[in-house]
């Protein structure tokens, strides 16, 4: 009898040794778990709580068991939890929620399971998980807002075609088009919402614009490109538009792509109205440009049949004849104004509408040009021509205008050598530097008074009695040198000479 | 050197007058031939034969139904014992840059020149 009272004794003995292992197994478990756990009975006194639940609660574990929930933490009632914890007890049904926890400034889900005996309650503070939904629904408004303000269709496709995503102003295109796919596919993929299927059906028919549509799209999704550009006419029933595609990789290489149809009809008006006006342009140009060549010709024609006739009048004149041969002279004067006068026009014209050229110079050449034409100027005898330029200096600049630039200033130093001396000279030099090119033209002529020289460029200026020009080549020269970017500056003095500075950039 | 024949083509019949007085007051050729027409020109020397043709030619630029160039255009078909031995200036009464390039186009052409035509330009040509 005491045998079998000791072998239960032994067995209970037993039984509590492995209950308590089981409850040490357990706690440890519950422990472990990175989940808040907390066990209530029927009464709403706590009859576990893991060592989680402890720290979120801010208490010890084992202070709050067989403490009353609503007594330990009377800041609870009537919260959220409060009540769900209620229903679930009293419905004997499972409860998941997830709530804000204001006393705590924390959000908490909650899973409760209910018995007869009480609620065993998981829970876990998801401030972090919820605070980052909420930035992630704040990007995503903010994302979505942002393309649907902007006044383009844009859709974003898989490399495969499949919509990701569209704006509201792709649905409304898509809608006024009255079509029905291509609008979005959520989660199921149709091919209904496959832009590159849908584009290729459109091929199939026959649409050249389409097929070259997808050529661009696939530049871009083949990873030819980064980013490609597509213009094209998109006419329905009641008008008739023009669209610019652009197709963008998406960042970070995702196998995605951004394709943003912008409406460019205005822009596509108004460039065909600048193409046309253009074109009129050009076309009244070239027709000015044969006027005045043509005019200019027919002027200058007759004036040099005159100039020929004064010139053979005079040669058989008997030789001391001396006053009709001044008269021919005057005639002859007067005709070279004239033609000096038309010759400025024609210049003037051409360089206020020819654009400016890109020639190779090589300045010993244009120097010899200069040369040649200045030999039939009178007084160039009684004038030195001293060079100092690097013989193989070459250039690029506008050929036709520097050479009536030169022309011009070497001609006046001819024009206004002083007849009182016999050593005149005029000095051309030429200096490269980097992207410049600075032209000194320099002579001991008769030189400009201080206060005129600041008029000396102006139209129809003549700074001297002695003058026999229209008052037009040092305005023209300068209108030359502005268009090409260069400047030129005079200093002189009476009676001692006069020094012109160009300096034209170096166009190569 | 004195020319064997000098054609002078110019719609502008003063500047014929003005270049054929100064060939025949000093000597420069034994003869002297006007053309008004670059067409006419073209004309005359289809049918002249090789000991007949011009080794002068003073062509002006600008002249209506052909001008200067045009007609370069169809002596540069002519055969060369014909041509060989012709050089030709080309006149004109404005020094146009874009016409100067262009004749630098034509090797027949050997000299460019503004009106008026005078003595001594003469002079330089015959010494050509």
């Amino acid at each position: 009898m005491i045998e079998r009272i000791d072998q239960q004794i032994k067995d209970l003995k037993l039984k509590l040794e492995n209950l308590e292992k089981e409850k040490f197994l357990t706690d440890q478990f519950l422990d472990r778990i990175t989940d808040a756990f907390v066990a209530l009975d029927e009464n709403w006194c706590y009859t576990y709580v893991n060592k989680h639940a402890g720290i979120l609660l801010n208490r010890e574990p084992q202070d709050l068991i067989g403490k009353h929930i609503w007594t330990e933490f009377s800041e609870g009632i009537d919260q959220p939890f409060y009540n769900a914890y209620q229903k679930a007890f009293e419905n004997q049904k499972y409860v998941y929620f997830e709530e804000y926890y204001s006393p705590y400034d924390k959000w908490f889900s909650n899973h409760i399971y209910p018995s007869p005996n009480g609620l065993s309650i998981y829970f876990k503070n998801i401030t972090e998980e919820k605070k980052a939904e909420k930035q992630l629904k704040k990007s995503e408004l903010f994302n979505r807002s942002i393309l649907n303000s902007i006044d383009s269709q844009i859709i974003v496709i898989e490399n495969c075609g499949t919509i990701v995503a569209v704006n509201e102003l792709w649905k409304n295109f898509i809608t006024d088009n009255g079509e029905t796919t291509l609008i979005h596919c959520n989660d199921e993929c149709s091919e209904k919402c496959n832009y590159i299927i849908e584009t290729q059906k459109r091929v199939d028919l026959g649409n050249k614009k389409a097929a070259e549509a997808l050529e661009v799209i696939r530049e871009v999704t083949e990873g030819k490109k980064a980013i490609a550009v597509y213009e094209y006419p998109c006419n329905n029933q009641h008008v008739n538009r023009w669209f610019m595609m652009r197709v963008t990789r998406f960042e970070k290489n995702l196998p995605m792509v951004v394709i943003v149809h912008t409406e460019i009809t205005n822009l596509k008006k108004v460039e065909e109205q600048l193409l046309l006006k253009n074109t009129e342009l050009i076309k009244s140009n070239n027709e000015l440009d044969r006027f005045v060549y043509s005019t200019s010709h027919d002027l200058r024609s007759p004036l040099k049949s005159i100039l020929g006739l004064s010139e053979l009048i005079k040669d058989e004149m008997a030789p001391d004849d001396i006053e009709q041969k001044g008269r021919m002279d005057m005639i002859k004067e007067s005709v070279i104004k004239l033609d000096d006068f038309i010759e400025y026009i024609l210049v003037y014209s051409k360089n206020s509408r020819l654009e400016v050229t890109h020639d190779e110079i090589i300045f010993d050449k244009l120097i010899q040009e200069i040369r040649n034409s200045l030999q039939f100027l009178e007084g160039s005898d009684s004038i030195k021509l001293i060079l100092d330029i690097d013989e193989s200096l070459k250039i690029i600049s506008d050929k036709n205008r520097l050479t009536v630039i030169m022309n011009n200033i070497i001609t006046n130093a001819v024009k206004y050598q002083r007849q009182d001396i016999n050593d005149s000279f005029v000095k051309v030099s030429v200096k490269k530097t980097k992207n410049k090119l600075t032209i000194i033209v320099e002579d001991n002529g008769i030189g400009i008074e201080k206060e005129k020289q600041s008029q000396v460029f102006d139209m129809f200026f003549r700074a001297t009695h002695e003058s026999t020009g229209s008052g037009l080549g040092l305005y023209i020269i300068k209108e030359m040198i502005e268009k090409l970017n260069g400047s030129i500056i005079v200093e002189s003095e009476l009676l001692k000479g006069s020094k012109f500075t160009v300096t034209i950039p170096n166009l190569g | 050197m004195k020319k064997k024949h000098i054609l002078l083509i110019d719609d502008n019949k003063i500047d014929n007058y003005l270049s054929s007085y100064i060939i025949s007051k000093n000597q420069l050729a034994e003869k002297t031939t006007i053309e008004t027409s670059a067409v006419k020109a073209l004309e005359l020397l289809k049918v002249l034969n090789d000991s007949e043709f011009p080794d002068l030619i003073m062509l002006d630029l600008k002249m209506p139904a052909m001008d200067g160039f045009e007609f370069l255009d169809d002596l540069i078909n002519f055969p060369v014992n014909k041509t060989e031995s012709c050089i030709v200036v080309m006149v004109t009464s404005s020094n146009n840059q874009i016409d100067i390039n262009r004749s630098k186009e034509y090797p027949i052409i050997k000299k460019f020149i503004n009106k008026p035509i005078t003595l001594q330009a003469f002079n330089e040509i015959i010494n050509i």
